[in-house]
């Protein structure tokens, strides 16, 4: 009776009520909008990077640099190779896998329609390397490399867009006018983490990408997969060191593939920072707002609590009456803002390509702070609430 | 045993320095069932009895019991427990809570009884049946949905009896019940008490009116803090 009695009042003072309760709305919704954008980006950065992600070492054939949160490739050398990768598999005891890549870009058709895709040479580690499975058919084998074979596996929005048919195994996808066949068509997977588009690829064999179609004899890089996280950085003086002993001097970079590939870090670290600022701000705008409207509703209220004592309310039932009503109060601030957050988060993991994430650790913060603040805004209007006597409430008229 | 039993109360305001000596010594007894009327001028100390008969207030010295019970030991959530089954206050301004339906405003003492007490004052009747049943006696059933400002002061007024009886207190304590009333809902008022009392109700009405006074049984006069024998 007591919390619908004050949804009465609430509703009798919409305007001031609704004012009071912006500063929790504004706090909670940039609190879990915060945790809901970097949540979703961070399983979309997990997820992209496969459940090797934290083992996995890129090296690349040039310097990379990473410049305001963008990566970019300052120099290159047709210097990697085949054998590099081969030799970092066999001498490197840090290294459980080795995945070179090499992307070309030939004019993709069937049927006389052409599409852009990034065909994407590679060997069979590749699939383990990444966590990328095909979803029909099979994955590029080791026969296909030694082979030079033609055949492809392509993403599934490659099958939608030139097959219009989910698992087009068997027909013939053309690279230039070389016929590929198609064995394996891969899972959805998304964008990596440099937002390319990962199911609008084709997967060849190296031997392919290499001999066949770009006639050179080097590669853009490898992907190593360490023994275990733990050892990441040890694997990358190992397998830097054996480069330079190869190379002779140094013309490649080796690095934790999340660190060269995740651009957005940084801008997510300002992102972050600035939110928890505005939250911040507005939980004590929030706070002041509450303690504001719940005084002066005390005072607008004196014959209620008078007439609440004279009907049996102790000081502590009045106590909690005020309390009650400040902590609800805040949830109905955070109601909204959490539901506008949640909703921006689903909105913007869709138009950037993330992974659906609920936030709904940061919902439950965020309740848990407003349940706080309400509690702490609604001590002094409550306290004042109990200290009149009531017998000189009522006595006045 | 009276229900009521003031021995010597004495109350003192004290404002700094100053005291002032509001009741000088006043022996009373009331029994169940009683009718009674306080009458006085205004400053002669019956607002301030009446606070104290209600437990919303202490004597400053002497005995109050109440139903048996010694009012002074009490702590305040002993003594809102008292309030809420033995008293059931009336007002001058009836006092009713302007964002609150008729409904609500008789249902609001059942909010602060004691769950055990509330049980089984509510155990063949629901509480919200108990409201529409008083207001219906009363005449307010067709206005049960209105909010207290669209009611005339005897609606008003009846709602608050509705609202004192709801968790059938033994004392029915109306300060000025017929102030801010014409004299036909004054009459009307004074009606619905006197039938509360020949049902057995023990009802005490604080008054300066003479009229209002002749529906009791008993009239108390006070003067000056004491009882005028």
């Amino acid at each position: 009776m007591s919390i619908s009695a004050f949804l009465s009042y609430f509703r009798e003072n919409k305007r001031r009520m609704l004012l009071s309760i912006v500063g929790i709305a504004i706090g909670v919704f940039s609190l879990t909008l915060m945790t809901g954008i970097t949540g979703a980006m961070e399983r979309s950065i997990s997820k992209a990077l496969g459940s090797m992600g934290a083992n996995l070492i890129v090296v690349i054939p040039g310097e990379v640099k990473n410049f305001g949160g963008r990566t970019l490739q300052l120099s290159f050398y047709p210097t990697l190779t085949l054998k590099d990768a081969e030799a970092i598999e066999e001498k490197c005891p840090l290294v459980m896998r080795v995945a070179p890549y090499k992307v070309v870009n030939p004019n993709v058709h069937y049927g006389g329609k052409s599409i852009s895709s990034d065909v994407v040479g590679i060997t069979p580690s590749y699939e383990v390397v990444t966590d990328f499975h095909p979803f029909c058919g099979r994955f590029i084998n080791r026969d296909d490399v030694e082979n030079i074979s033609q055949v492809a596996v392509i993403g599934c929005e490659v099958a939608k867009e030139l097959y219009g048919e989910k698992c087009p195994i068997g027909k013939t996808v053309y690279l230039y006018n070389a016929p590929y066949k198609i064995v394996g068509v891969m899972e959805k997977r998304g964008t990596d983490l440099s937002g390319e588009d990962l199911d609008t690829r084709i997967f060849i064999p190296i031997t392919s990408a290499v001999k066949r179609i770009s006639n050179v004899d080097y590669i853009d890089g490898i992907y190593v997969l360490s023994v275990s996280p733990s050892m990441v950085k040890e694997t990358i003086g190992e397998v830097k060191t054996l480069l330079l002993k190869r190379h002779g001097k140094k013309d490649f970079t080796v690095d934790r593939y999340e660190d060269v590939v995740n651009t957005k870090k940084q801008a997510m670290d300002i992102f972050s920072k600035l939110s928890i600022i505005v939250a911040a701000i507005s939980f004590s705008v929030g706070a002041l707002g509450i303690l504001a409207v719940m005084t002066l509703s005390v005072y607008e209220r004196l014959v209620e609590i008078g007439v609440r004592r004279a009907f049996g309310a102790s000081k502590k039932r009045i106590l909690l009456q005020f309390l009650t009503e400040s902590v609800v109060l805040s949830f109905l601030g955070a109601i909204p803002g959490i539901v506008l957050a949640v909703l921006l988060v689903l909105l913007v993991s869709k138009i950037a390509g993330w992974v659906t994430f609920v936030p709904v650790d940061g919902a439950l913060i965020s309740f848990s702070l407003s349940l706080i603040i309400g509690l702490i805004a609604g001590v002094y209007p409550a306290l004042r609430a109990t200290s009149f006597d009531p017998k000189e409430i009522l006595k006045e008229e | 045993m009276a229900l009521i039993k003031l021995e010597n109360v004495k109350k003192v305001f004290k404002q700094g320095e100053l005291k002032t000596e509001v009741l000088k010594g006043i022996n009373l007894e009331i029994e169940r069932g009683e009718f009674v009327a306080i009458m006085g001028p205004s400053g002669s100390g019956k607002s301030t009895l009446m606070y104290i008969l209600g437990c919303l207030d202490r004597p400053t010295s002497g005995k109050y019991y109440l139903d048996g019970k010694d009012v002074l030991e009490m702590t305040d959530d002993e003594l809102s427990g008292l309030r809420s089954r033995y008293i059931g206050f009336i007002f001058q301004a009836f006092y009713l809570i302007p964002y609150l339906n008729v409904l609500d405003n008789v249902l609001l003492p059942t909010e602060y009884l004691d769950s055990s007490v509330k049980r089984k004052l509510f155990e063949k009747i629901s509480p919200k049946e108990k409201a529409v049943q008083l207001l219906e006696r009363l005449g307010m059933k067709d206005r049960m949905d209105y909010k207290p400002e669209q009611l005339s002061g005897g609606q008003k007024q009846r709602t608050a009896i509705a609202r004192a009886l709801m968790n059938s207190p033994e004392i029915i304590l109306a300060d000025e019940p017929t102030g801010q009333l014409d004299s036909a809902s004054g009459r009307a008022v004074m009606e619905i008490f006197k039938e509360l009392n020949e049902e057995g109700k023990t009802v005490i009405v604080v008054t300066h009116d003479p009229n209002t006074a002749s529906y009791a049984k008993r009239v108390i006069e006070i003067a000056d803090g004491r009882i005028k024998v």
